[in-house]
């Protein structure tokens, strides 16, 4: 018997998504035919379609990149110029269809009910909007997809976009759940985590179980996946049914919530504006806070003293935190005030309407090991001094795993690592590493050893023959031509024999640690009777 | 006549006072610091855009341990011109390892950019160790400092500070180790007393710590010193035998 369509709740909304892939190539004004990329945290996040020819895909690291195309040009990220430069293309589109929404630079999503009436049918309204949009921005690709449902009007706004057509197809998919559900059921699983943000640990999961299609999902019984793949399983099995993807508890907050500002003196500049929207921001979040909700869909408003008026719908599925807003409002009221001609006056009113509430449930990233704005900053940091100094230049901690103290962790070049995504390179990996020192571990690893005298009470070289026996106990050591200084604590040998299977990389060494009477902890080594400091405990 | 127009500039003072009163108590401005070391600091916190000198035989793992509490809290800590900085001696003290980058070699850069270089660091990251401060102006120094409280970051400077001046000082007093007899034991734990000064510190602040305890990790040390009891740790020559593989069927 065929599965039936699971019904979660009312029917989504008939919506249209307008996407232009690789937004950030064409917010920084680099041509088509000229091979560019854009690199976040050194990993491409958008390509121009000649680098795309050449074989440059989003995820490779910058030297993949390269290699791959070696007259690529490399543009950093930067959000604010895509949300800026974003701004012209909803200006055009809102002068068609009001109440747009973005969720970030690049996508549109409109309700498609009422535009499509008046200019004639879905598919003469999305020809239209596309239209305007490639008016609006020199050399954009654009597609746009009509359906019921964020998830799947996405999916098929990414189909319209990969078809490179000289003129924009419209995907428009059928109303109701059949046609939703014959759109969505051949397609592959990881689309829930390119388009919906479900975790890709979960997706993993998915294919292994044998779940490959979004049909496959769709057809498992909702308790059963709730049972076995928690709250994310319910909603990738919602949207891959072509459910809702909102929060089943979201509703429109009452129309008295609100927060304005009106200025005084008419604000001409972006700074002060958005200083002033850092504090409404905070002021809606802690009205929604009191009451335990979070912010999903927020309407951003200003006007100026003649009555010029910028309104933007901000949607985020995890909620819109106050910085998150500031962002938001940086990027729309940086590209309104900075458009063609520009404002009459200045700015008089700015208000915060909240579209959709729902309940806050710690969704919140950072706090689960995603990504939180410090790990932004460090990211945007890391990237800009590499331009600096070199790529050779800066390292990350990476496990490594040895005896000795230096061999634990290596630093390795961010060329070959990605800085935000930590788990790889810092799985611990238990091995047993029999000779080990334990903890403490020194402070100070020498790069590179130091030679160093190690004397004993009558004068003579300290030595220590193959079966570990020293020839007397130490009692001076001098380091390097500086003066000798006299050992208060001593312990060793600890002989160590690594890798006696490899001519070249074989070692015979016996370690000792050294307490000087200036209060010093050194780590010494003694390798074919020559002493080295390798390590200090500083 | 003149009352009322003291009392009206008293109103336009009040006015004033509300408009450029900082936004955040300084006390807030505080990133969190290991229980150890809080009797080190005024606010039981580090100070955001405050520079911390770490200078003596213990420099590094003070330095490290000044910023342990930021760093396990989700500050991310950059460290310039200290390639030897023991990863496994910071893992164990408790530093956050994703959470730290490290720029090699920044001595063989000119001033400027040199300059540069601590400008990005702090610009992005909350917590900066340097180590060999170059010969720079006392004017770009300056900038820095600027800089460093514009944005709130923390600068730790391992060794000696060169033109920066410090908001305070850590330096190492009586620093004893445990564990090691005349040829037997190992390094077990230090005690160290750590002394806090500064332009703004009336009086020198004290801690007593471990550091590294016997873990590798901060432990307040009550006054009477109590001496461990190790276990004697036994340390076998370790010579790896060849896997011998047999062919089973």
């Amino acid at each position: 018997m065929p599965a039936r369509p699971v019904a979660y709740g009312d029917a989504p909304p008939r919506l249209a998504v307008l996407w232009c892939p690789d937004w950030s190539v064409v917010a920084a004004g680099a041509s088509p035919l000229e091979p560019v990329a854009v690199l976040y945290a050194n990993r491409v996040v958008a390509r121009t379609p000649a680098a795309a020819t050449a074989g440059v895909r989003q995820g490779h690291r910058r030297r993949e990149a390269q290699r791959i195309c070696p007259s690529l040009r490399l543009i950093d990220h930067d959000p604010a110029r895509d949300g800026r430069e974003f701004e012209a293309a909803v200006r055009s589109v809102a002068q068609m269809v009001p109440r747009l929404e973005t969720t970030e630079p690049g996508s549109l999503t409109f309700l498609a009910r009422g535009p499509s009436r008046y200019f004639g049918g879905e598919l003469a309204m999305a020809q239209r909007v596309a239209q305007l949009v490639i008016e609006a921005v020199p050399n954009v690709v654009t597609g746009i997809g009509i359906a019921d449902g964020r998830f799947t009007a996405g999916v098929a706004a990414r189909q319209s976009a990969g078809q490179h057509a000289a003129v924009v197809a419209p995907v428009i998919i059928g109303s109701g759940p059949n046609d939703t559900r014959a759109f969505l059921d051949p397609l592959s699983v990881s689309t829930l985590a390119d388009i919906a943000d479900v975790s890709g640990d979960l997706i993993d999961l998915f294919r292994r179980l044998g779940v490959r299609r979004l049909g496959d999902l769709a057809a498992l019984p909702s308790a059963d996946v709730l049972a076995r793949f928690g709250r994310p399983g319910v909603f990738a099995h919602r949207i891959a049914c072509g459910g809702d993807d909102r929060a089943a508890d979201a509703v429109a907050p009452p129309p008295e919530l609100f927060v304005t500002q009106a200025f005084e003196d008419p604000v001409h500049l972006l700074d002060p504006l958005v200083f002033a929207a850092k504090q409404l921001a905070q002021q809606l979040h802690d009205l929604l806070v009191a009451n335990g909700r979070v912010c999903t869909r927020l309407s951003v408003t200003a006007e100026t003293e003649h009555g010029e008026r910028s309104e933007h719908l901000w949607y985020r599925p995890n909620g819109l935190s106050v910085a998150a807003i500031v962002e938001r409002v940086r990027w729309q009221f940086d590209g309104w005030i900075q458009q063609p001609g520009g404002l009459s006056g200045g700015i008089v009113l700015m208000r915060f309407t909240p579209d959709e509430v729902c309940s806050d449930d710690g969704s919140q990233l950072g706090f689960w090991g995603g990504r939180t704005e410090a790990d932004e900053w460090a990211a945007r940091a890391v990237a800009r001094v590499a331009g600096l100094v070199g790529e050779q230049q800066v390292f990350v901690p990476a496990w490594r795993g040895g005896r000795q103290p230096g061999d634990a962790y290596a630093w390795v070049c961010i060329d070959a690592a990605d800085v935000t995504e930590p788990t790889e390179r810092l799985a611990v990996v238990e091995a047993p590493w029999p000779g080990h020192l334990p903890a403490p571990s020194p402070a100070t690893v020498m790069a590179e050893s130091v030679p160093a005298e190690v004397f004993d009470a009558a004068g003579h070289v300290v030595r220590v023959n193959g079966r570990g026996v020293l020839s007397a106990p130490p009692h001076t050591v001098s380091v390097r031509g500086r003066p000798a200084e006299t050992i208060a604590a001593w312990a060793g040998p600890w002989p160590i024999d690594e890798r006696w299977w490899d001519s070249r990389q074989h070692r015979r060494m016996a370690r000792f640690q050294f307490t000087t009477s200036s209060g010093e902890a050194l780590l010494v080594v003694v390798e074919q009777q020559q002493w080295w400091i390798t390590a200090v405990y500083s | 006549m003149e009352r009322g127009s003291s009392q009206a500039r008293h109103e336009q003072l009040a006015q004033l006072v509300t408009t450029v009163a900082p936004v955040s108590f300084a006390r807030d401005r505080l990133l969190p610091v290991h229980a150890a070391l809080k009797p080190l600091f005024p606010d039981a916190g580090l100070t955001r855009g405050s520079i911390i000198g770490c200078s003596g035989t213990a420099a590094m793992s003070v330095a490290l341990a000044t910023v342990v509490g930021a760093s396990a809290a989700g500050s991310w800590l950059a460290v310039a011109g200290l390639p030897g900085l023991g990863l496994r001696a910071a893992s164990e003290v408790g530093i956050a390892l994703e959470r730290l980058v490290m720029v090699a070699e920044p001595a063989q850069l000119g001033e400027t950019a040199w300059a540069n270089m601590v400008a990005a660091l702090i610009d992005g990251f909350d917590l900066v160790a340097l180590a060999g401060v170059p010969q720079i102006r006392a004017g770009t120094a300056r900038r820095l400092q600027a800089r460093l409280q514009a944005r709130g970051a923390v600068l730790i400077v391992v060794g000696n500070p060169g033109q920066f001046s410090c908001d305070l000082d850590i330096s190492v007093q009586r620093p004893t180790w445990q564990g090691l007899g005349d040829g037997s034991g190992r390094l077990a734990r230090r005690r160290l007393t750590l002394v806090a000064s500064g332009r703004r510190l009336g009086r020198e602040r004290r801690a007593e710590v471990w550091l590294p305890g016997a873990d590798g990790g901060i432990e307040p040390a009550s006054d009477v010193a109590t001496d461990v009891v190790l276990q004697p740790v036994v340390l076998q020559p370790v010579v790896l035998q060849p896997v011998v593989l047999k062919q089973v069927g």
